[in-house]
């Protein structure tokens, strides 16, 4: 499902050909791109059926909004803000709060040797401890640093917010981590 | 409590830690003074440690697993709603070209007004609007006068009716970019504020 990264000149030039109307090319920028906002997405709301309404919706809207990109900043960026947008959305109106993940392994399997924990289980178990302990910027910051790879720049975009204010809420982001008992036993 | 002097420790390592923090996202070393305190401070030396943490970095980074592939049910969606791109250049284009016609309409109206209504009273002008100057020395002047009088009466009427249209164009024209400018900065304020919405979205709302 997942296709490789494409090349920024290349997104740029697809970005391009559907403004000038071949709609059909927007299918590359969905499986270039929906892998990566559906994880964050699943992880922010542990849904899947969520997740996959939210990511649809988050396409739908960055169609419909690609004529206000700005070509001179990542799209990946301009993405993951309409992403957060719409996810912050979600749980505006839906008037709840984050739930645990019912389909990812509990804390519990800490307990099991460290062997038989999958990287992936590690993994989930690290971004549900994320999210049960840090706010929405900071879990934000974080995800989009280490999950994602964005560089500090493109964190502020993404975030709408300086680059100051993007080394601050990963740094309380990452202050948290490093304090959190069940976090340290899963990078130990 | 914290004793001041704790509470000044406490800063210096935050201080530390935020440093260590933004040179590890830039890459670059660490100053003299840093490298001092990390050897005789373990929460910062700890901190610092997690942050170069294999493990943190491995799981932090690790793909999700995938899933149904969405492409096809976004695109079908898309076609389904039968939006046009880049809504917002057909727009302004339409507009601008809606003006455009609007005022050279208004202004050959004009200049075809300008021109026909000094023929109303005096007769010497008329000459040299009718470019007829050479044969209106030989014609009866009455014949003339009336001819000309038929001549601005139709010419006024027709011009009356463009006239309108035109004046009622631009109107539309006016109503058309108010609307769409207060929508635009609606929209802009929104977006600061949230979560960016869709043309259709932000119409359905204002309707609502």
């Amino acid at each position: 499902m997942m296709s490789a990264a494409l090349p920024e000149n290349i997104e740029q030039k697809t970005i391009q050909r559907i403004l000038s109307g071949d709609v059909s090319v927007f299918s590359e920028i969905i499986s270039n791109h929906q892998q990566k906002i559906r994880s964050y997405i699943f992880k922010r709301c542990s849904n899947h059926a969520d997740a996959e309404d939210i990511t649809q919706e988050i396409f739908i809207a960055a169609y419909n909004n690609l004529p206000q990109y700005d070509n001179s900043k990542p799209f990946s960026a301009w993405l993951f803000g309409i992403a957060r947008n719409k996810s912050n959305e979600h749980f505006r109106k839906a008037k709840r709060v984050p739930i645990p993940s019912d389909d990812t392994p509990e804390i519990s399997h800490l307990d099991t040797p460290d062997a038989q924990i999958s990287t992936s289980e590690r993994s989930n178990n690290f971004w549900n401890e994320a999210k049960s302990i840090l706010n929405e910027e900071q879990f934000t910051s974080i995800w989009l640093k280490y999950h994602q790879e964005f560089s500090i720049s493109e964190i502020s975009s993404a975030m709408k917010v300086t680059e100051s204010n993007a080394k601050i809420h990963l740094f309380r982001a990452r202050k948290k981590l490093s304090t959190s008992t069940i976090i340290n036993q899963l990078v130990s | 409590m914290k004793t001041d002097n704790q509470l000044t420790e406490a800063s210096y390592c935050e201080t530390i830690q935020v440093s260590l923090s933004d040179k590890l996202d830039a890459s670059q070393p660490h100053s003299t003074l840093e490298i001092e305190h990390l050897s005789n401070c373990s929460e910062c030396t700890d901190f610092m440690n997690f942050l170069k943490n294999d493990n943190f970095l491995n799981i932090a980074s690790t793909p999700m697993n995938s899933e149904n592939d969405l492409t096809d049910s976004i695109m079908q969606r898309l076609h389904a709603s039968d939006k046009v791109i880049s809504p917002k250049p057909t727009q302004w284009r339409k507009i601008i070209s809606m003006g455009s016609l609007a005022a050279a309409a208004a202004v050959m109206i004009s200049l075809t007004l300008n021109q026909q209504q000094p023929i109303s009273d005096d007769s010497s002008d008329t000459a040299t609007i009718t470019d007829t100057s050479a044969s209106v020395a030989t014609l009866d002047e009455e014949i003339l006068k009336q001819d000309l009088q038929q001549k601005y009466q139709a010419i006024s009427s027709v011009a009356g009716e463009k006239w309108s249209n035109v004046s009622a164009n631009i109107i539309n024209a006016k109503d058309y970019l108010s609307e769409k400018t207060e929508m635009l900065s609606d929209k802009l304020l929104f977006r600061k504020d949230g979560a960016p919405q869709s043309m259709n979205e932000h119409v359905n709302t204002s309707k609502v």
